[in-house]
Formats: structure tokens, sequence, C-alpha cells
């Protein structure tokens, strides 16, 4: 479909307003918008999602010119952390699928449950603006141009990732350096780095994988990063290593005894990071997210990339660390994160400021109850397992607010008071990458309890 | 029998969010053997997949007259035999409920669309279970064994495929999902009513008594194709 729904009434040639009835109106056609709408239609909801680019899969999606994917893209969670938990991936699939793996799986995710014809392609969501009765009335316009349209909706699932706005720190000296400075998100492939002289920075699981392309092919590769992090590998004992953790956690061992293992583990498998120039890490295991990387370990025993601390400042044609070093790099590759950004939407509706939301379990805004976010986390493991929970409890609360309001109402209680709660496994270093980042166990636990409280009688 | 009426009695479970065992120690995939009937005209209806009774030794082939039966009333029909069944090679003992689960699941959603599952014996026990992790288009438990009702599948089968009887006797009854399918329970002339009736009242399902050609065959679809052409019509059929 590539036009606006055609049903639905106009309430008056003078507003032009499209009155969907109880439709709900859905944002983003990426891996949470389409979990929303599976799960939106499978309770009974009527949907219109809205994607403004010409196919699915939002991230993986390599085809769109937002999309953070590059050559050689794997995932860094396993399988069966990543995928939806009532659409496995298949048995063909490796542990650790590519980027184009990914997006086939979306695919037949959204085929196997009819889902392409709820979703309005090229079509882009300008304003979303409450109306009386917790409504909603949502402006779209074709991405190609042409008139814009208003429609009014029960309610709207905001899925428009956060993974695409580029965080550019800026340093001083950065204009007059003279060589070419991307961001992460303009990496594409390996053909960028060719021969040059590279500088990554950056330590999170882009900045790795980036830094290891480099050096495969640039012809000198620094990376720098501001702090020692726990390099995981992705294989421990033979097994994945999220699942290597996870089974420790089944088997309940305590957080310090799962510390223990796992320094024991890497040490015994991979050695002391100072042996490959890596600074040591400052924090203890868990309290960030793991950095997922084999082979970056691998390039440093060869030699291939040099490791450098923090970027201080650049000069003509060098960028100086913090110790005081210099290189004098062709390009500088920046895979600095991305910042959440909701142009649609004024920022009292997601509480908090623009780039800071205040939300219940990362999703609701008490004040709004017919509002919600469906993939603003962080996950320790994989997304979309977690996000198919987080739009199973849209879809229950929105009918819980028909068919027992009283439940509902507690949960939106519940929700004001656990407002600022956070899921970590244990207390996370303070970095402002960190806002949106969730223990996989605690925040399944949370979801869980939250509906199994609008499950049973009324 | 229509058990929509007694919704009081019926055990929803609650929604469990908690993988732990999936994300520890998945699953490892193992050698599955289907059986494909497709209908000669294109349609969008629905497959139907069905799982056969475990002790069955023919497994999913010996559903072929189902298999027929689906395909000549314009629906695609797969039958698989999870791990250790049919024609697979493999391990035959020691499987467990989980493993075939996870094939049971794997079959489903390579489906092209939202699959109605049938299972028939203990392959419907197999069924309820898989219900939890596959939000079918409807479920059908023929015969059911291993379910309230009907726990007890005979101490032939039992003595033959003693890991199955353990899960079977001793294992958590699976509830009905809290967001449920239509659900049909469906037995022949053999098939105890007392049975059927409890099995269906308590997953608010409906209940049918389906006819049997001879003793000990299997019992005739077209009931069941008649309700599922009620539930999940096809989308074709809607616009003819
Ligand atoms: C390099 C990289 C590697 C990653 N690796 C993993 C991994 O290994 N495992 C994992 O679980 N996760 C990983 N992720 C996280 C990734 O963000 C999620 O996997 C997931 O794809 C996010 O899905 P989403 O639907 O929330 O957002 P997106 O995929 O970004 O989808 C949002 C969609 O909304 C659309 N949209 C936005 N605004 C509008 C608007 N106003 N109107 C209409 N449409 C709009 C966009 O076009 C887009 O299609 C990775 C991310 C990156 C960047």
């Amino acid at each position: 479909m590539t036009d606006g729904p055609a049903t639905g009434e106009e309430t008056g040639p003078a507003t032009g307003v499209y009155d969907r009835g109880d439709a709900v109106c859905v944002i983003g056609g990426g891996s949470s918008g389409l979990a929303a709408v599976k799960n939106l239609r499978e309770h009974g909801f009527e949907v219109d999602c809205y994607e403004r680019e010409t196919g699915l899969g939002g991230a993986w999606n390599a085809g769109a010119d937002r999309s953070p994917v590059y050559a050689g893209l794997h995932l860094v969670s396993s399988r069966p952390f990543t995928q939806f938990p009532d659409f496995p991936m298949p048995d063909s699939y490796p542990d650790y699928p590519d980027h184009r793996q990914v997006l086939a799986y979306f695919e037949r995710y959204a085929d196997h449950f009819e889902l392409r014809e709820h979703v309005w392609f090229g079509t882009e969501v300008q304003s979303v603006a409450a109306t009386g009765g917790d409504r909603w009335e949502v402006t779209v316009r074709g991405t190609g141009g042409g008139p814009t349209r208003t429609l009014r909706y029960a309610a709207v699932v905001v899925a428009n990732g956060h993974l695409w706005h580029p965080h550019r720190p800026e340093y001083p000296g950065q204009e007059d350096f003279g060589g070419q400075i991307i961001h992460s998100s303009a990496y594409k492939d390996p053909s960028q780095l060719r021969g040059k002289r590279v500088l990554v920075v950056g330590g999170g699981n882009s900045g790795c994988d980036i830094a290891v392309a480099a050096a495969q092919s640039a012809d000198t590769t620094w990376h720098s990063t501001r702090r020692g992090d726990w390099l995981t590998p992705k294989y421990l004992l033979g097994r994945p290593a999220d699942q290597l953790d996870d089974l420790t956690r089944a088997l309940r061992l305590p957080l310090w005894a799962r510390r223990l293992l796992y320094r024991t583990v890497l040490r015994l498998t991979v050695g002391r990071p100072a042996r490959f120039g890596l600074r040591r890490p400052e924090h203890k295991p868990f309290t960030a997210h793991p950095v997922v990387t084999s082979q970056l370990i691998y390039h440093l025993g060869h030699g291939d990339l040099t490791p450098k601390p923090d970027v201080a400042e650049f000069q003509p044609g060098r960028v100086v660390f913090t110790d005081g070093s210099s290189v004098d790099p062709q390009l500088v590759v920046m895979a600095t994160g991305y910042r959440p950004r909701f142009d649609f939407l004024a920022d009292e509706y997601l509480g908090g400021d623009g780039e800071r939301p205040r939300l219940f379990l990362h999703m609701l805004n008490p004040a709004y109850p017919t509002l919600s976010v469906a993939g603003l986390i962080d996950p320790d493991s994989g997304q979309f397992g977690l996000v198919h929970w987080q739009t199973v409890l849209i879809a229950r609360l929105l009918r819980a607010r028909v068919e027992a309001p009283s439940r509902a109402a507690t949960l939106y209680r519940r929700a004001e008071r656990d407002i600022d709660r956070r899921y970590l496994q244990t207390r996370m270093l303070a970095s402002g990458r960190h806002r949106y980042d969730v223990g996989h166990h605690r925040y399944l636990a949370a979801l869980g309890q939250a509906l199994s409280g609008l499950e049973g009688a009324k | 029998m229509n058990g929509d009426g007694s919704r009081a009695t019926v055990r929803v479970a609650p929604t469990r969010v908690w993988r732990r065992w999936d994300w520890a120690k998945p699953v490892r995939p193992a050698q599955r053997e289907v059986r494909r009937a497709v209908p000669s005209a294109e349609t969008t209806a629905a497959p139907l997949l069905f799982v056969p009774d475990l002790h069955d030794p023919g497994a999913a082939a010996a559903l072929d007259p189902w298999l027929a039966a689906a395909t000549d009333h314009g629906r695609a029909g797969h039958a698989v035999s999870p791990r250790g069944m049919g024609a697979t090679r493999g391990r035959r003992f020691g499987v467990t409920r989980r493993e075939w689960v996870h094939d049971v699941v794997q079959e489903a959603v390579a489906l092209p669309r939202r699959a109605v599952l049938v299972g028939h014996g203990t392959g419907a026990w197999l069924v309820a279970h898989a219900l939890h992790r596959y939000p079918a288009a409807a479920v059908v438990l023929v015969e059911p064994v291993g379910l309230p009702g009907h726990r007890f599948p005979g101490l032939g089968p039992l003595l033959r495929r003693p890991r199955i009887g353990r899960s079977l006797l001793l294992g958590r009854d699976p509830a009905r999902p809290a967001q449920a399918p239509p659900l049909l329970v469906a037995g022949g002339g053999a098939y105890p009513a007392k049975a059927l009736t409890a099995l269906a009242v308590r997953y608010g399902a409906r209940g049918e008594r389906l006819p049997v050609g001879t003793p000990g065959a299997l019992p005739d679809l077209a009931p069941v194709l008649a309700w599922l052409d009620e539930v999940v019509p096809a989308p074709d059929a809607q616009l003819a």
C-alpha cells in the first residue's frame, strides 16, 4: 500500500480529519513497529502503520538512507535472545546471523502474519497531537511529497527507532583538521577504508566492528576508546557467550560467582588486556553492557591496529590523544552512537525533555495513557524478544482500558510510582550512553509482572 | 457441546515471558520429516500443520489420508514427524518434550502464513504445549492423549516409549494461553465422550464428535474442515 487508508469517515470538509475510530496508529515499520502491528492485530485492533521508507525492517533495511547497516554486520546477540519468542529463527540460521538474514527474517515475519497490508510505506508521520478523550490526531505525508492528511486514532504506538540520528561529539580544533570525518552510520563497506590511514573513535560494538574492518583493509589503523572494556568473544567454552552467561543465571549462581567465573574464563582464554596494549577495565563485569568482539583481540595480536586512549583535540592533519600522543589519519570514523529523536511529537507527551523521555518501563507516560513507545531500550542481549513483550503489554493495556478499566488504572498508578525505575542487573556506569540500558532478566520480570496484573478476572 | 459459555471454569495460564532454558541451552536442530500436499489451485487459506500421534510408528506418513482430505478441501496440508519419529534418523529415545515442541514450532513458522495446528493423540498433547510458543490461526486437538480427561496412553505404548510416558503422566498440563486462537477438541466414536467434554470445558473450546469409518482408523476430518471454514475462512472464499 502506498496511499493513505481510504476508509474512515471525514468529519467535515473544513477540518479534513479522517476519524479512524478504534484503530491504533503505529509509527515505524522496523522490528518494533512490526511486532506492534502483529500483537495489536492479534488482540483485535485495527492498525495503520506508517513507514517512511519503501520497505520494512528499519535499521536492518540496508537500502534505506538512514540505515546504520554496514558490510559484514552480524548480530552481537545470539539467536535465542534476539528472535521473537513466538516466531523463532529457522534452525538453518547460524548462532549469529548477518544483517541480510535478519532482514529476511523480518520479511518472513511480516508475510507469515500478513502485516504488510497494514503498513503504509513511503509515508512519514509529521505530527502527533493529543485531542479530547485520550485520542490522537496524526498528520502524515508521502515521502515523495503531496498533500498532508490528518487522521484521528484511539491510540498511538511510537516505534521510530533510536539508532538512526547520529550523535557527533565536537572536539576542539575539529574544523581545521582537514582530513575526512564521517560518522559510523556513513560507513558501508571496506572500500571506504582501503589504502588509508584510519582512526576509529568509539569502543562500542560498531566501533569494534569497524576497527576490525579497518585492520583488515586500511593501510594503518588506530582505535581510540574512552575506557578499558570487557571485550567478550562471541564464543566462550564452546558456546555463544551470552548463552553461557545465561546458563550461569539459570543455575542461579550469585552475581559475585558469575563475575568470578567470567573473569577466570576470559583470563584463561583471552588473556590480560595489557598484553594487547589495552587498558584494564576499571569497572566490574556486568556494570556496562558487554562489548562483543572476537576479532579485535586477534588483530591486535597481529599488529594490524593500535589502541589509543580518548581523543583530546584535533590539529591540522593530526589528532591528539589524552596521553599526549598524536597520529595523522586521513579518515576518522566516529562510532559515537546515536541519540533518540521524536520530531513529530511535542516533548511534553513523553515527559522529560526531547532527548530524555521519562517513561514507565521506557514505554508509558501515565499522563497520556493511550500513547506508548516501543523499542526505546538498549538491552544487554537481543532487542526483538523484549520488544515483543512490550507490544503485547501495550495491546493488553489498551484492551483492558475498555474491558477491565480498574486493572488498567492500577497499572497506570504503578506507572506513576515507578516511572523512574531502571531495570539494570547491577549498578551501571554513569554515562550518557546508558540511559536506555536494561538487563534482560530484570526488564522481562517487570514486563511479566505488568502483564499478569492485567490478566485474570476483571 | 460448546464450551464458550463456560468461560469461568477455563483455566488460563499466566503469560510466561521467562524462557530461562531456551536462552541458556537452546534446543539443537535435528532432522525432521515433513510430508506435504498442496491443492492444485493456489490459495491464501491458512495451511494445516498435522502433528501425528507419537506412538504411531508411521508418524507423519500415518496422516496421509488427512493430507488428502485437506487438499480436497482446498487447503495446503503438512504433516511433521518430529525428531526420532517416522522416517527421521537420529536418536529415537531420550528425546524431550521441549525438543518435540521446538520441531513442531519450527515447521509452523516455516510455512508461508499463519498455520492451523492439528494434533492427533499424543500429537495433540504436543500441540497444546506448542500453543504457548506459536500463535496459531486455530488449533484442533483430535482424540487427545496426555491431556486432562484422557491422560493415559495405554500400557503398550507406555512400555514401548517410557520417556514419552513419563512426560505425559508427570509433566505439567498445558493450560489455555491468555491469548488463545479458536480451539476445537474432536474425537471419533471410540474416544470417551466424557474426556472430550472435560477438555473442551477446560480450554473454553468447542467439542465435536467425528464420524469414523472402520474402527481403529483415523477419524474423518470433514467436520473439522467445516469448522475451520467458519473460524478461519480463506480470504479468497470470502470474496467469492
Ligand atoms: C549497527 C547496529 C547493530 C545492532 N545489532 C543488534 C544486535 O546484534 N542485536 C539486537 O538485538 N539489536 C541490535 N541492534 C539494535 C537495533 O536497533 C534493533 O535490532 C532494532 O532493529 C531496532 O528496531 P526498531 O524498530 O525499534 O527501530 P528501527 O529499526 O530504527 O525502525 C524504525 C522505523 O521507523 C521509521 N520511522 C522513523 N520515523 C518515522 C516517521 N516520522 N514516520 C514514519 N516512519 C518513521 C524508520 O524509517 C524505521 O524504518 C543494532 C543496531 C545497530 C545500529
